[in-house]
């Protein structure tokens, strides 16, 4: 057997059925005895006020059979007095006197009798005490009546069979008549008195029915009302219970909707606030390159553009982006939301992660920037619905990149050009950047005169200046190898293979000199390079406690011609090395002095020409040498002469190597146009060859040789500038000797 | 800067001169300007340059060359605005035509002019200025151009 409680519970949980078995049912049961026992009672009431209205009727007859009775015994007197027959009126009487007599009878005894509408009905006897005191009233007057009426029948009608019928006289007659008469309207109080009691009782009789019927009736109707309304009331609670349950469900959705909500605010002010601070573009695009709705608030900053929701992002970029870069980049926007392709390698190869734009600027020209974009995708049902970008504004971080990597490049050449002059006394560099500088000075004042070109003077004036330029290339060459200066004579070998090659051509137009410019360019950013370590080299050695240079003696101060002999002496040792001739120099120092103390530059570069000249030119390999029976080491000297005629001061400079090969001196100038092809030639115009611009007997261009500038730089300087002389001794085989004279700077 | 990217700007000022003006134009030895000295004529005009490069070009001319330049091109009646017009159109010129052989990426400014002799150029950070004089019927004028690689810009 279950447990009642789950029947309980599970009535609870079904109440239509609960219900119905404890309502439903039960009040359709009621209102179906109900309505059969008030079917029922109507039924009873109903016979009953048949019955009751059959017995009234009957009661009221009794008056009428009263009057026909009496109406009948006056006809019946009159026929007699008119000596007529009675006609009917016996027969009336005698119908009538049987049906007051049944009447009376059935009331008194009870019997069947015939209501006035021919219904025979049975009417009970009378016990009303009323009633019966009115009944017995009117038996005795119709005791009477009868009396008479009978009598009449007997005396007036046919004679009845074994009657013995006496026939009334006239005044007989006359006597019942008016006895009937009489008794007649008593009959008739009484008869009316007792239909009224008949009546009272009858109703009586319907009323005691009435109530139980009603009382029925009632309960069924009110059994038929309280099913449909417990069923309506049951739907409209049922109804108001699931809208109950409804406004319920509903409120606590609303509430958690609400929570939701002020969730969802709290998030989105979160979110409001990060995109209005963050310091980064953040957006959303879809396929088509659209940006969503919302994006942080740096992105208009970093686009420098408003209004950036619902825009194409490619759009935008086509104005900031060269043609190339836009479309890589449309192309890369394609590859993100191509969902066949791997996240993971599509971001490895973002070309936007660090990209210049240039915007345009109000007040013109362009602003540049560069931005970093990063690409993250984000899927939904396998495919890229959208991707979310980041782009940041990168431009200090690529300046600062650039300056790193510039510092980094300015850092390894100056660290060249460190280990290059640290051995170098600080007036000896002082004296080489001077001397770069001038240089540099005097090729740019040279490539500048203008007035040449709106003159329409070309040809033969820009290879006046290209060789000018040469010289000045050519004389920085060669003090930077005194110097052992390796930046700056690889730069000018550059340099002189640029203008060799310019020199070469026959004809020269002015954007040919936009090599020169260049290398010219070239060495300047060198020379600043050197110019800021000199700063630093004297905050180095200064430290070192090296005594300040005006506070050392004179004699711990170099002079030019210590400076000119030293450098001779390393430049000679460099390229005698470089050249495999074994050489030594023998410098009077007396002499160098005399001639280096008011034009140590002049000096300086000259012996240096003379000296790479002499090791390129004259001086032999030992082998040949030893072969010649001379020494194996070759030896340069420098010594004084005598001063000229003229009051100029000189000094010699001497190999003893091979001397002029005029033969050669004399083919190569002949080629290059200097000297008639053919002619006789004396040695003198043979050996001024060598003094011309880019002669030179040499096979091929080396470091030391090839240029043939050398002996021009050597000529220009003594003779051009210094307005000085040049003689040349020279016996092949033996020995080379020049001998320059200038005139004392002082003097000058 | 390369030799190449100077070549441009030589030749497209001389093929301005032979196009528009109907003769040749000498261009001169160009070299440095340096100590800042001043170069200008009485018109010039700037461009500005960035995305492959960075730096500026300038064109700058007296005015009788303008003037003598100007009926060649339809302007029978020189101004001075006519000049700083045409001094724009030339560094406009000149400076498309680089924009043509360099690509799309060497993005150049519309013509900033400046009128009178004194002019201190500006140049980029860290760039030197080239000066290519140019004469034309014996007159002078000159292309400055000052320019630098940018480093993501190989």
């Amino acid at each position: 057997m279950k447990n009642p409680l789950f029947l309980i519970a599970a009535l609870r949980r079904r109440p239509l059925l609960a219900w119905t078995l404890f309502f439903y049912i039960p009040v359709s049961l009621v209102a179906a005895v109900s309505i059969i026992g008030a079917q029922r009672y109507t039924q009873k009431l109903n016979a009953e006020l048949a019955n009751g209205q059959h017995t009234v009727a009957v009661a009221g007859c009794i008056t009428a059979f009263g009057e026909q009775i009496s109406k009948s015994i006056l006809l019946i007197e009159k026929s007699v007095h008119d000596k007529t027959s009675p006609g009917k009126s016996v027969y009336e009487l005698q119908v009538a006197a049987d049906r007051l007599d049944q009447t009376v009878n059935a009331f008194n005894d009870g019997s069947e009798v015939v209501a006035p509408d021919g219904v025979r009905f049975m009417v009970d006897s009378v016990t009303d005490e009323k009633a019966l005191a009115v009944l017995q009233e009117m038996n005795v007057i119709w005791v009477g009546i009868k009396t008479r009426a009978d009598a009449v029948v007997l005396t007036s009608g046919p004679k009845k069979q074994n009657s013995e019928g006496i026939p009334f006289t006239e005044s007989a007659l006359s006597e019942a008549s008016s006895f009937v008469a009489s008794q007649q309207t008593r009959l008739s109080e009484q008869a009316l008195a007792f239909s009224r009691r008949l009546e009272q009782l009858a109703n009586d009789r319907v009323k005691a029915l009435e109530t139980p019927r009603t009382a029925l009736i009632g309960v069924a109707v009110i059994s038929l009302l309280l099913l449909p309304g417990a069923f309506f009331i049951n739907r409209v609670r049922g109804a108001r219970n699931a809208a109950a349950s409804l406004a319920a469900e509903l409120g606590a959705s609303q509430t958690k909707l609400e929570a939701q909500s002020q969730a969802l605010s709290i998030a989105k002010a979160e979110t409001d606030r990060i995109m209005e601070t963050v310091q980064e573009g953040l957006l959303l695009i879809d396929a088509r390159g659209i940006i969503g709705d919302y994006h942080s608030r740096e992105l208009t900053s970093i686009l420098r553009q408003e209004q950036l929701a619902g825009r194409s992002l490619l759009g935008i970029l086509e104005r900031l982006l060269s043609e190339k870069m836009f479309r890589t980049t449309k192309d890369y926007i394609d590859l993100l939301f191509d969902a066949g392709r791997k996240e993971k390698a599509v971001l490895k190869v973002n070309p936007l992660t660090d990209i210049e734009v240039n915007f345009p600027n109000p007040s013109g020209g362009f602003i540049n920037r560069y931005l970093g974009f990063s690409f993250r995708r984000i899927v939904e049902n396998g495919a890229v619905s959208r991707v979310f970008v980041a782009v940041r504004d990168i431009t200090t971080q690529i300046e600062l990149e650039k300056k790193l990597r510039d510092s980094e490049q300015h850092k390894d050449r100056q660290l060249d050009i460190l280990l290059g002059i640290v051995h170098v006394a600080p007036d000896e560099l002082e004296a080489f950047i001077t001397l770069v500088e001038t240089e540099l000075d005097t090729i740019n004042d040279t490539l500048r005169a203008e007035h040449l070109v709106a003159a329409g003077g070309q040809g033969e004036a820009l290879r006046e200046r290209l060789q000018t330029v040469f010289r000045c290339v050519h004389n920085l060459k060669g003090n930077a190898a005194v110097l052992k200066l390796t930046t700056f004579q690889k730069a000018a070998d550059l340099f002189e293979t640029k203008l060799n090659e310019l020199l070469s051509r026959p004809v020269l137009t002015g954007d040919d000199f936009l090599s020169v410019v260049v290398a010219q360019a070239g060495l300047r950013v060198d020379l600043g390079d050197l110019k800021e370590l000199r700063g630093k080299l004297v905050g180095l050695r200064q430290p070192v406690g090296a005594p300040d240079a005006s506070a050392q003696p004179a004699s711990a101060i170099a002079s030019p011609a210590v400076q000119i002999g030293a450098g001779l002496r390393q430049l000679v040792a460099d390229a005698a090395r470089d050249l495999d001739k074994a050489t030594t120099v023998t410098i009077d120092e007396y002499a160098l002095h005399t001639v280096a103390v008011d034009r140590p530059a002049l000096v300086r570069d000259v012996l240096i020409q003379l000296a790479r000249n002499s090791l390129a030119h004259s001086v032999e390999p030992a082998p040949l040498r030893l072969a010649g029976g001379k020494p194996a080491v070759a030896t340069l000297s420098v010594r004084s002469l005598p001063r000229s005629a003229d009051g100029l001061v000189g000094i010699a400079f001497r190999d003893d190597g091979r001397g002029l090969d005029l033969e050669a001196i004399r083919t190569r100038a002949e080629s290059a146009g200097l000297l008639a092809p053919g002619s006789s030639h004396a040695p003198a115009d043979i050996a001024r060859c060598i003094f011309a611009p880019g002669f030179s007997t040499a096979a091929a261009v080396g470091a030391h040789s090839g240029r043939g500038m050398g002996m021009d730089i050597v000529k220009s300087k003594v003779v051009d500038e210094a307005g000085g002389v040049i003689e040349v001794h020279s016996t092949p085989g033996q020995f080379c000797e020049f001998h320059l004279y200038f005139p004392s700077a002082s003097a000058a | 800067m390369e030799e190449a990217i100077l070549k441009i700007f030589a030749q497209s000022v001389t093929r301005y001169f032979a196009t528009v003006a109907n003769g040749q134009a000498v261009l001169g030895t160009p070299y440095l300007s340096v100590d800042n000295e001043s170069v200008a004529f009485d018109f010039s005009a700037v461009i500005g340059i960035t995305g492959s490069h960075r730096g500026n070009i300038y064109y700058t001319a007296p005015r009788e060359k303008l003037h003598a330049l100007l009926p060649l091109i339809g302007e029978a009646a020189p101004d001075d605005r006519l000049c700083a017009e045409l001094v724009g159109e030339i560094t406009n010129t000149i400076s498309g035509n680089a924009r043509e052989q360099l690509g799309a990426g060497f993005m150049i400014s519309t013509p900033f002019i400046l009128e009178g002799k004194p002019l201190s150029v500006h140049t980029a950070r860290d760039t030197t200025c080239y000066i290519i004089p140019v004469s034309w019927n014996r007159h002078s004028s000159r292309v400055l151009v000052s320019l630098q690689q940018n480093p993501g810009n190989p």
